[in-house]
């Protein structure tokens, strides 16, 4: 059996030079290699003319959420329906920048106080009034439930004040620059919800008895288990005027209903889409592209995932707490062979050094030379030099996420390559989360880092604690100043000084940045941009 | 003439169905003689093609050969099967003959196989294989725990029935002791039955293992078992349902085999049946 | 009939007991911790262990096993952790798409199984017979989610007659829309157990075919369509019954996988996403509610004896 994976591996990595060079070269006139040189275009056709209203629109998710509580659950099944029915006190386009929301807000000069003032005329889907108390409430139950509210806000807020009915002032005792971020946070943001539900629920999940009332441009109407979320137009939504793009963009509600309808199985999903039961299909795998394009019924939209596929080090104990190994690993990996192994093809994924996605403001490409030095020798040296003495390192890895495990796999078999004894110990995903708090069980564990709209809020980052337990001197300096500097231009100065030291200390490895392919039927249109997806302005021909 | 037509009734079964067992085992064994390619070769240039006089059945989505795949999956499923047999065979045989000879035993042992059986067996080897993991081992034992009360009920049925048999009662009354009463009387006489029994869990063993691969909490995706090769085939069910059908037509002719096989040496064994 | 009723159902409650333990010692042996499931990989040490505290994770096994079994008692099954609602309540959610997959396969196997069974012993020894036998053995060796997928190509993508993933709800569409929704799913199961079920009847329509009784009502010149349906079916049902009953039991199990590959909202999806949750009460409750059914199904199996068979005798 062993003998037999070996060769399975060399096979793999044989397979993807094999991919690239066809490629690259375009000799090779095959099925595969014309599938892939014809991926970039979308083969969307944007009719022309103004989007129609009315329709059903019938989207998947991965699984049937636990509750629509978006201010508590973090999960994207949660925030997919319930980013319709709530909505922030501020929103926030694609570069992060904050808009017109629930409320309205100005900022002082120097940064230190910032005023919200509440939109009149908004109305609950129970046809309540928003009044300032339930502003107030909303922002109590955020403060006192979501660590990132109170690191951006709560930490360093000298007042909350409440001075007349539709103003709440926010004046900080040192500078905050992530508090606007946070205010219009897609992630665990401050949602508005009537204070009636808010004080039934308190620190608890808000489940359908109690009530999802928010102030978005769909209602909720019903929940049936495992089945579909269903969602309406509220009426008397009041889009913004905001000239915005992403979710800050004005919301138009253009379906009449939206059906959001959990599906496990990716390929299910897809055979869905297919076969007409669903509008939206998300996750296409790049070896059904052109099969799916060829289809005139259907679309195929590529977009950003943002989601960094890598390896976490034990930072507290046992061999990989030496940097040179590390090192030596990052040395020996061949990102490209890996993504490629994770992706099955060049258009599914981006080549990044960085732990930021790439439509971000905060893309950068330090360490750039490290990430794609791919040098069997120099990692050899590196490997001799450290203190590694032929311990077996255990990789901890899931085939629950098709990703991680393939990715794991060419990655173990890299690092046997150098001299390096690995176990690959594949488990499901709920194991891996358990045995990576515990650093007496792994040496490295596969992640799937997700997108966020600051480096501060990078899991190995934003905690010393998070698994792994990247903690260092320098990492805490550069973390805390980037917490407290408000200008942008420093800001991006810190990052890119983070990034350079996150190549030299290396916690953590990123192979590169997986894109997706959205399957959509023809008649779908307007579909959402970025990494998160809503549904509010796209439209049925 | 007719005594020979006679015979053929009596052992056709029997001889289709382990003649085609034993074709299926001699695939797994000359596996590397048969597969026309290696089972793990990529070749990318080739991928989703259907079958042809080059890829009887065709290649997968990363160009491998399905039906080398198909011919090496036969030693996984035949590897498990097989350890099922044993594991459960000399587990439940022991568990039985305690449980059918012993009163005190009974107790235990039969409320314990009962509460195993009071639920689907696909879904405590589901919940088995959450514990342990995936993996050949762990898919061999939560099938065996799965499917050991069946072979506790049969042998511990046998043996209640055997246990009042005349040779038995002499042999008790002879002062045999207990162990020698067991294994040289009882135990002989529990031999058909257990054989039977045993053919028929290999082939529901063939048959869970590739639905919990299927589902993917069974074997890892790098084992070219039948259950893997279906279910990344399933991706192309639109474009190329050859790879769902053919890989599925091994899983039922191995399960046919043995399934022919059993019913033929129940007729062969137990007389009593027919 | 009742007192035997009575009895049976209090000597199921030791059987159900030991599926609590076996069920409760397996699954906290499972490792991983629903709370950092529910809060994704980006969740710190911190998070985890507060909502493992809110959840009542940390208390010790025996105490949460005590609990559990006092409440399980009084009909509390606890509350779902990824759901935070009643176990019995998320359970009941997901009973009809079940219940009516199950009932409808079964229906399926009644229909081919049987008919295809008494065809085969009333022309025993012939081909048709041979050929029913063929068939009905190759039926038993089919993977049902492997019927069900070829299912999916010959009717839903080859040709749209059937939709292949879905589910609608009796009270939204009426039960011919549902049923034309779980029609691909209920085939698969069905024409699995068809098989069995024929060749049980075949078996039992022959031991009763050689009796007197048979060839009296034929001598008194009963056309043979009535002797067969009347006399021979009739007498031959009780093994019939149990290899329904136990095919029944068998369905229930075989939906787990069928209900993903067709995206069925049900007890199988249900069993297999709690299991991946780690949602600890909801695996109890859904693995003890299905050894109830279990326990019923086969109590009405014996009674079932009864009414075919009156001189069955319930001490």
């Amino acid at each position: 059996m062993k003998k037999y994976r070996v060769l399975r591996l060399a096979s793999l990595v044989l397979a993807a030079t094999i991919l690239l060079t066809a490629c690259g070269g375009g000799g090779a006139s095959s099925a595969a290699s014309e599938s892939a040189s014809s991926l970039p275009q979308d083969t969307r056709v944007e009719p022309t003319g103004e989007p129609q209203y009315g329709g059903t629109l019938k989207v998947t998710i991965n699984s049937d959420p636990g509750s629509l509580d978006i201010m508590l659950e973090t999960s994207e099944d949660t925030q997919v329906p319930a980013s319709h029915i709530f909505e922030t006190l501020l929103s926030q386009d694609l570069k992060g920048n904050a808009h017109t929301g629930v409320c309205s807000y100005e900022q002082s000069e120097d940064g230190m106080v910032i005023t919200l003032t509440l939109r009149d005329g908004l109305t609950f889907h129970n046809g309540d009034p928003v009044t300032i108390d339930d502003i107030h409430a909303t922002i109590d139950r955020w403060l006192a439930n979501v660590p990132f509210a109170q690191n951006a806000v709560g930490s360093k807020v000298e007042s909350i004040e409440y001075p007349d009915d539709k103003t709440v002032v926010f004046t900080f005792a040192e500078p905050a620059p992530l508090a606007l971020q946070a205010l219009s946070s897609y992630d665990r943001g401050p949602y508005v919800m009537p204070k009636s539900i808010l004080e039934e629920a308190g620190d608890s999940y808000i489940t359908e008895d109690i009530g999802y009332i928010g102030t978005g441009p769909y209602m909720f109407v019903e929940w049936q288990a495992d089945r579909h979320i269903r969602l309406a137009r509220f009426e008397d939504y009041q889009p913004t005027d905001n000239d915005a793009d992403g979710m800050a963009a004005p919301k138009m509600a253009y379906a009449d209903e939206i059906m959001v309808i959990p599906v496990k199985d990716k390929m299910t999903r897809i055979t869905g889409v297919q076969t007409g039961s669903y509008d939206v299909g998300i996750g296409v795998p790049s070896n059904m592209y052109s099969t799916l394009a060829a289809d005139p019924n259907l679309a195929v939209v590529m977009t950003d995932l943002g989601i960094n596929p890598g390896m976490v080090f034990n930072y507290i104990e046992g061999p990989t707490t030496d940097p040179k190994l590390r090192q030596a690993i990052l040395a020996c990996l061949d990102m490209d062979s890996l993504m490629m192994a994770a992706e099955g093809d060049p258009n599914f994924y981006y080549l990044s050094p960085c732990f930021m996605p790439k439509a971000s403001a905060f893309y950068n490409e330090a360490g750039l030379e490290k990430y794609e030095q791919y040098d069997v020798e120099a990692a050899k040296a590196l490997l001799a030099e450290s203190s590694y003495a032929g311990e077996t390192l255990v990789y901890v890895t899931t085939k629950d996420y098709d990703y991680f495990y393939k990715t794991a796999l060419l990655a173990a078999d890299m690092m046997r390559q150098i001299g390096i004894e690995v176990e690959l110990t594949v488990v499901d995903n709920a194991t891996l989360e358990q045995m990576r708090s515990d650093p007496t069980q792994y040496n490295i564990f596969s992640c799937g880092l997700t997108a966020k709209t600051d480096p501060t809020l990078i899991a190995f980052l934003a905690s010393d604690n998070w698994a792994g337990g990247y903690a260092s001197e320098r990492k805490t300096e550069l973390v805390d100043a980037l917490m407290s500097t408000p200008g942008q231009e420093e800001r991006l100065a810190l990052w890119e000084e983070l990034s350079q030291l996150l190549y030299e200390e290396v916690p953590v490895i990123t192979f590169g940045e997986r894109r997706n392919a959205v399957v959509t039927r023809s008649n779908v249109h307007g579909l959402f941009e970025g990494t998160k997806k809503y549904y509010w302005n796209t439209w049925l021909s | 003439m007719v005594k020979l037509r006679k015979f053929w009734r009596r052992y056709s079964q029997i001889a289709f169905g382990g003649g085609l067992f034993l074709l299926i085992i001699l695939m797994a064994v000359f596996a590397p003689y048969i597969a026309t390619h290696d089972p793990g070769a990529y070749a990318m240039q080739d991928a989703l093609q259907p079958p042809s006089a080059e890829h009887f059945c065709g290649t997968d989505a990363f160009g491998r050969d399905v039906f080398s795949r198909i011919v090496y999956g036969a030693r996984i499923s035949l590897t498990i099967a097989l350890s099922v047999l044993v594991v459960c065979g000399a587990l439940g045989t022991v568990l039985g003959l305690l449980a059918g000879y012993y009163h005190w035993a009974e107790v235990t042992i039969m409320r314990f196989m009962d509460g195993l059986m009071a639920f689907p067996s696909i879904l405590l080897a589901l919940v088995i294989l959450t514990v342990f993991g995936s993996g050949i081992q762990n898919i061999i034992l939560a099938l065996s725990i799965s499917y050991l009360p069946r072979v506790v009920r049969t042998i511990r049925g046998t043996v209640i029935s055997v246990k009042e048999y005349e040779h038995v009662e002499a042999a008790r009354a002879m002062g045999a002791s207990d162990a020698r009463i067991i294994f040289k009387y009882i135990l002989p006489l529990c031999i058909s039955p257990l054989i039977i029994r045993l053919t028929l869990i290999m082939a529901l063993t063939v048959l869970s293992e590739s639905s919990l691969t299927f589902l993917g909490v069974g074997l890892s995706p790098e084992i070219p078992s039948w259950g893997n090769i279906l279910s990344e085939g399933r991706q192309y069910i639109t474009t190329s349902p050859y790879l769902i059908t053919l890989p599925g037509l091994a899983i039922v002719l191995s399960v046919l085999s043995l399934n022919t096989l059993g019913d033929g040496l129940r007729d062969m064994l137990d007389p009593r049946l027919n | 009939m009742i007192n035997y009723t009575v009895r049976r159902l209090i000597s199921a409650i030791p059987t159900l007991f030991i599926v609590a333990v076996i069920v409760f010692a397996l699954i906290h042996m499972i490792p991983g911790n629903p709370a950092a499931v529910m809060l994704g990989s980006d969740a710190t040490p911190e998070e985890i262990a507060a909502l493992s505290e809110k959840l009542g994770l940390n208390e010790p096994l025996p105490v949460q096993l005590v609990k559990w079994f006092a409440d399980a008692l009084r009909g509390d099954m606890g509350d779902s952790i990824y759901y935070s609602r009643s176990v019995t309540e998320v359970l009941s959610e997901r009973l009809e798409p079940t219940f009516l997959i199950v009932g409808y396969a079964l229906l399926v196997a009644i229909i081919i199984g049987v008919p295809l069974g008494v065809l085969a012993a009333v022309n025993h020894n012939n081909i048709l017979d041979k050929l029913c036998m063929i068939v009905s053995m190759i039926g038993i060796s089919c993977p049902s989610f492997w019927l069900g997928l070829n299912l999916v190509i010959l009717f839903a993508v080859q040709r749209s007659i059937f939709p292949s993933v879905g589910y609608v709800p009796i009270a939204e569409g009426g039960l011919a829309t549902t049923l034309y929704y779980i029609s691909l799913p209920s085939l698969a199961l069905g024409l699995q157990r068809s098989a069995s079920i024929a060749r049980v009847t075949r078996s039992g329509m022959l031991d009763v075919l050689g009796n007197d009784y048979i060839r009296t009502a034929r001598a008194k010149g009963l056309g043979e369509f009535f002797v067969i349906a009347k006399h021979a079916l009739k007498n031959a049902m009780n093994p019939i019954v149990t290899q329904v009953g136990m095919s029944l039991a068998q369905l229930i199990g075989g939906a787990v996988v069928i209900e993903t590959i067709f995206n069925i909202p049900g007890l199988g999806q249900l069993a297999y996403d709690s299991l991946m949750r780690r949602d600890y009460p909801m695996i109890q409750g859904h693995i003890l509610f299905i050894a109830m059914a279990y326990i019923l199904i086969n109590l009405v199996v014996d009674l079932l004896y009864r009414v075919f068979d009156p001189r069955v005798d319930y001490q």
